[in-house]
């Protein structure tokens, strides 16, 4: 969609798998590889581009994420680590985390995925197996015997 | 995507396991088979060495070999620790001289080939 802004910007029109609109600067888009190629081979001259796998919720805060990095330079390192510091912390819990982390996945971008990545890696560090299945619905698919024995060889990792 | 159907995608599980430190990792071989068999795969583990650098504990994997591996393997020099002699715990050399030899070795090399040996 062709609609420039008075700074001679122009802006890209993302849909949600839910149907919501966000309209954004074209810099900030592509921030997203995806969406960069998306533009670059011309998918977006006609009305939207359609992300299929992200719902309005998680690309509201993607968004959010693009535009604080596509108007920060270097200089601001230190402020932008705060700033990422703040944004994982007020995604709250690991499942709109793990949403979020999909969402960078797909949408390729390198910076969050990275930042999403090294969040939920620093939540499970100290959890227990059994955490860990409950956190992400995993089942627990050994035999008795296979569990006692893989337990076996990691004993020390338990301790 | 959420919490009831939450599915997480191999290639996601694969970025943030290999962020974690080797105890996590160990441990998460008992999360499921797939979990297991991606913490043992060599990708993941070549995934991992460029994500971060092997940590070295020395004193673990002192205490993890001697306690599974009581009576050593057959061939000490098969894991590049030559100056070492696992069967009575003890380095001819001593420890500073080991841990700057596991150094050179990388930590998940290391365990992997004692397990291989081990499991033989």
């Amino acid at each position: 969609m062709s609609i420039t802004t008075e700074n001679n910007e122009k802006m890209i029109t993302l849909m949600s798998s839910d149907g919501e609109e966000f309209v954004v600067e074209e810099a900030v888009a592509a921030q997203s590889q995806t969406i960069k190629h998306l533009i670059e081979d011309g998918c977006s001259t006609e009305g939207s581009i359609p992300l299929p796998n992200v719902t309005g919720r998680v690309l509201s805060e993607v968004i959010q994420y693009c535009k604080k990095h596509s108007s920060s330079d270097d200089k601001e390192e230190k402020e932008l680590e705060a700033w990422d510091a703040e944004f994982v912390k007020a995604a709250d819990d690991h499942v709109a985390l793990t949403d979020l982390m999909m969402a960078a996945n797909f949408l390729d971008i390198k910076g969050l995925l990275d930042l999403v990545a090294q969040t939920l890696a620093n939540m499970i560090t100290g959890k227990s197996p059994e955490e860990v299945r409950r956190m992400w619905n995993i089942k627990n698919d050994f035999t008795p015997e296979e569990a006692e024995k893989v337990r076996k060889e990691n004993q020390w990792a338990f301790e | 995507m959420g919490a009831a159907n939450l599915r997480l995608p191999s290639e996601i599980v694969e970025e943030i396991l290999a962020l974690l430190p080797q105890q996590s990792i160990h441990r998460f071989r008992s999360v499921s088979k797939s979990w297991s068999s991606l913490l043992v795969s060599v990708e993941f583990h070549k995934l991992r060495s460029r994500s971060s650098p092997p940590e070295i504990n020395v004193q673990k994997l002192l205490h993890h070999y001697r306690k599974y591996y009581p009576h050593g393997a057959n061939s000490t020099s098969y894991y590049g620790f030559e100056s070492m002699d696992f069967r009575n715990g003890q380095s001819k050399n001593g420890e500073a001289e080991m841990e700057a030899t596991i150094k050179l070795a990388a930590w998940d090399t290391i365990l992997y080939r004692i397990r291989r040996v081990a499991d033989a």
